[in-house]
């Protein structure tokens, strides 16, 4: 039998582009980034057991006070948050809410369950892209 | 549903996260609620860094984002076709290195608490 998956092209092809569609996508690159920097997180981080030298050596090393770092370091955030407020609307979707009452399939079809939990979609965007402003606020308007 | 307890558990800790993460992102990144340069300062790093509820914090925290970033990278690793056949092997290699990270993670937290009199 031929084999139809899609593998890492399946990540990007989706068919009908929706919102939703590349949500998806841009919900796995974020994943895979974050895990990526969580495990670099966690080495650097750790370098407060060993001691004040230790760690004032590895914020040195990671540029702490370099502009570049702080602009990458807002960067992070925004990855942080569209994760976590995707993966929020995604965890409602996954245990039932905001997709509306199951019905018997008759043609043609309702795009219900696309179109149901859509205002939720850009509720929590918006409140992403709130916080993102006061967060662009705190990174390059106020004083380090 | 199918999935069975490890997405039950990886959703768990996704709802977890989202919670922790933006309490960890404001704290330490945003200047208005003490965050920036002076939350990194070795002064700022040690008064969390004894703080019972902060260190507990930490940990559920680290367990959490462990659990949720190797989860979610074995299931995307094994629905590659180069990994379709190798499912046990790219579990046990994810696990292994989820569970390193959470040891160096678990004994840097505790070993600064602990001998800085946090106890």
């Amino acid at each position: 039998m031929k084999d139809r998956r899609l593998g890492i092209r399946g990540w990007i092809y989706g068919g009908k582009h929706n919102p939703e569609r590349f949500l998806y996508t841009l919900h796995r690159l974020t994943g895979v980034l974050l895990v990526l920097y969580l495990s670099v997180h966690i080495l650097v981080v750790g370098s407060r057991a060993f001691g004040q030298e230790a760690w004032e050596g590895a914020m040195r090393l990671v540029g702490l006070g370099n502009p570049v770092v702080r602009f990458f370091e807002y960067l992070l955030v925004v990855v942080v948050l569209f994760h976590a407020v995707n993966g929020a609307r995604l965890i409602l979707g996954e245990l039932g809410f905001t997709i509306g009452r199951p019905r018997r399939p008759i043609y043609p079809y309702p795009k219900e369950s696309i179109r149901k939990p859509r205002p939720l979609l850009w509720i929590l965007m918006i409140l992403a892209a709130v916080y993102l402003a006061f967060a662009a606020y705190n990174f390059f308007a106020l004083p380090a | 549903m199918r999935e069975g307890l490890g997405w039950t558990l990886h959703l768990l800790a996704g709802a977890f996260l989202f919670i922790l993460l933006l309490a960890h992102v404001s704290q330490l990144h945003l200047i208005s609620f003490g965050g920036g340069e002076q939350a990194l300062e070795w002064s700022a790093v040690l008064t969390r860094a004894l703080s019972r509820p902060q260190v507990i914090a930490y940990l559920v925290f680290l367990a959490a984002a462990l659990y949720h970033g190797f989860f979610g990278l074995r299931n995307l690793l094994i629905e590659l076709p180069v990994f379709r056949r190798r499912v046990a092997a790219v579990t046990f290699t994810v696990s292994i290195i989820g569970i390193v990270l959470f040891v160096y993670g678990l004994y840097t937290t505790l070993a600064l608490y602990l001998q800085g009199g946090g106890a």
